[in-house]
């Protein structure tokens, strides 16, 4: 167990609380920037796939995660991001302005959806979110001269002193940047005002008004925030797979996002990192199984989508705080080895919002 | 807190026949009051009088049928719900509505909402001028920890405290909007003798320490009588009579709302005591000085209460005197 003196209100206020974790943090830093020394191409690769992942993550998790609003329609904004950066790549406008301009309609796209969100909440909302992305897929399918409708596009890789982003090292350095930078924003909003307004609206809509969140204002800046970050994701997406077409787009995408931050661990950016590695590695451990399995079973098709819904399912039941959750009850058990109680995490019967009375 | 005799305070909140109903219940009906600055403001009553519904008006979660609000003597009849904060009041609610998935501090900071002065890029980025205001939001809320004694459950999830602990954060939450009118929402519904003790004290000292004017919604007679400074009535939706705490307690509409009519009850002073104070002295013992609240008995004051009081004296909040403790 560690005990920290406080001795000034700064130092509640920083990202790290004692100098443990910024070793740790540290020694982590310089392990991802060490990795591509160690590993080929494919595995470098894989590993831009999962900083994408955890960029969009870190999204999706502030929406349902923080401010308590469901999204089955991210995987929109992922094409929005996408898309309106490669478009306009093609149309030659640099790098530096076209991902900014892209990231930035994203949101204004997000702040758009957020305003019939102001009226619902659960699964009207994560209804309306999957008719929003049907509507974006059908948009992308059809407005051929600038999509190239169900043939795709191909992305255009620009250059800064000789690095292109199609090289897989260039672009995982970049991701890298991206996914540290992203996670020091939001690390940064959750704790300011603003972040706690969505949690606030989260947890008490009445409550949050009456200490003064405004609470259209809040749940549109949330939608907005969100829809940035997955706009980000999509412009590095672009560039990881180089070539866009709808079907990378689908529902099957929304429902694996919302399984990283369901797996990960609500309400915490570190079950971010941890759903995305979830999530990027578990394509290849199905493909793996399928090998190993009876043809019978490993042969299904969409054996994927089966088991990604078993997945969240069991979350849900067993372990509802996600891979995170289960991680700081390792650690407890760690670090209070011997003394460690059986009934320490046992779930304790709260006040829950249903037993109330209104 | 206590009055300076003569002058009554200036008005801070008053309402003008305010009306409201829900399809055909008439909830509050031409309902007129004023809260004075730096009082505090009882309204009692039986179950669906129409007591909350008042606050929710005040609180603009309703809009009011008819009549107008003024809070210092602007009107604020038609300001949306989350500039209520802003303008100084803010409230607890009956059945506590904490935010319960974020901590005890965290639940203060984010009553500190309406002081926000960042932007979403400066937030984003942690600039000085968000890390300055972090720090002061800070500071402030432990000050109001200290106050309320919360130093134990500074960290705890509020969703797991005990119920009488998450009354006291949501106190706390509202106190840390720094308001000028505290709603209390049945402050004392759900806390056992001892907690309700407590709240009393405390509630004297956000009055006496912090000035802030409460308003206060409350069914323990007891705890009524204590701190306030005057008291409403209200049955079915209608204000029955305004006064001080006994004047009320004694007031023949008041008992006949509480205890319906008695046969040969029309005198009701007559009575052996006062209904509805148990516990307390009768009417005619109380004569006299009616703002002066009854000082609970040496006995009743032995234990923790005495404790927090000393904590409260050289507290950086005290800008006027410490409270007094009497041996």
């Amino acid at each position: 167990m560690r005990f920290v003196l406080t001795t000034h209100y700064g130092q509640d206020v920083n990202l790290f609380r004692h100098n443990g974790q910024r070793f740790w943090y540290a020694l982590l830093a310089v392990g991802a920037v060490a990795a591509p020394l160690f590993l080929n191409a494919f595995y470098v690769g894989e590993l831009v796939l999962v900083f994408i992942w955890a960029v969009a993550g870190i999204g999706l998790m502030l929406l349902v995660g923080y401010t308590g609003l469901v999204s089955l329609g991210h995987a929109a904004f992922l094409a929005i991001g996408a898309y309106c950066h490669a478009v306009l790549l093609g149309y030659g406008v640099p790098f530096a302005l076209s991902a900014p301009i892209a990231v930035a309609f994203t949101a204004l796209v997000g702040a758009l959806v957020g305003i019939p969100a102001l009226r619902m909440t659960g699964v009207y909302l994560a209804i309306a979110t999957l008719a929003f992305e049907r509507i974006v897929a059908y948009v992308i399918e059809h407005w051929e001269p600038v999509t190239g409708g169900l043939r795709g596009m191909s992305v255009p890789q620009p250059e800064f002193f000789g690095l292109s982003l199609a090289d897989s090292y260039v672009l995982y350095y970049f991701s890298l940047g991206v996914l540290a930078a992203g996670l020091f924003a939001a690390a940064n909003l959750l704790r300011s005002p603003m972040g706690r307004a969505f949690i606030a609206v989260r947890d008490s809509e009445i409550s949050a008004e009456s200490m003064g969140v405004h609470l259209a204002r809040t749940k549109t800046t949330a939608f907005a925030v969100s829809a940035a970050f997955t706009g980000l994701a999509g412009v590095l997406l672009a560039h990881r797979i180089g070539y866009l077409a709808p079907d990378a787009f689908t529902v099957q995408t929304s429902i694996q996002l919302l399984l990283l931050v369901v797996v990960g661990g609500l309400g915490s950016l570190h079950g971010v990192v941890f759903g995305a590695i979830f999530v990027g590695y578990l394509p290849q451990v199905i493909a793996l199984a399928r090998d190993v399995l009876p043809s019978a079973v490993g042969q299904i098709p969409g054996l994927e989508l089966g088991v990604f819904g078993a997945i969240l399912v069991l979350f849900l039941v067993f372990e509802p705080l996600g891979l995170y959750g289960r991680w700081l009850k390792i650690r407890s058990w760690l670090s209070q080895f011997p003394l460690y109680r059986k009934a320490t995490h046992k779930r304790q019967k709260s006040y829950l919002r249903t037993e109330r009375v209104h | 807190m206590i009055l300076p005799a003569g002058e009554p305070a200036p008005t801070l909140f008053e309402a003008r026949d305010l009306s409201l109903s829900f399809g055909g219940v008439k909830a509050v009906r031409d309902v007129s009051f004023e809260i004075r600055r730096g009082e505090v403001f009882s309204i009692i009553g039986p179950n669906g009088a129409g007591k909350t519904t008042i606050f929710n008006l005040i609180n603009r979660i309703y809009d009011a049928d008819a009549g107008t609000m003024s809070f210092n003597g602007e009107d604020m009849s038609r300001v949306p719900g989350h500039r209520v904060a802003e303008l100084g009041i803010t409230r607890t609610f009956q059945n506590t509505e904490l935010f319960d998935r974020a901590t005890v501090l965290e639940n203060l900071l984010i009553g500190r909402h309406v002081h926000r002065r960042t932007n979403l890029v400066a937030e984003c980025l942690f600039l000085p001028s968000a890390r300055r205001q972090e720090v002061a939001f800070r500071s402030y809320a432990e000050q109001i920890i200290d106050l309320l004694d919360l130093q134990a459950s500074r960290d705890q999830m509020a969703g797991a405290l005990p119920y009488g602990t998450r009354k006291v954060v949501e106190i706390a939450r509202a106190l840390c909007a720094e308001p000028q009118l505290l709603l209390l929402d049945e402050p004392s519904s759900g806390l056992n003798p001892e907690e309700s003790e407590d709240l009393a004290f405390w509630i004297e000292d956000i009055s006496a320490d912090l000035g802030v004017t409460i308003a206060m919604v409350e069914h323990d007679m007891n705890l009524v009588t204590t701190v306030s400074n005057r008291v409403m009535a209200m049955a079915d939706g209608a204000a029955i009579t305004t006064g001080t705490p006994s004047d009320v307690q004694n007031h023949p509409e008041v008992l006949r709302a509480y205890l319906g009519d008695f046969e040969g009850s029309d005198v009701p002073g007559e009575r052996e005591g006062a209904p509805l104070a148990r516990k307390e002295p009768s009417a005619g013992e109380r004569e006299g000085e009616p703002l002066a609240r009854k000082e609970p008995s040496a006995g009743e004051r032995e234990g923790a209460p005495l404790a927090r009081k000393e904590q409260c004296e050289g507290e950086p909040l005290a800008n006027k005197e410490p409270p007094t403790v009497e041996h």
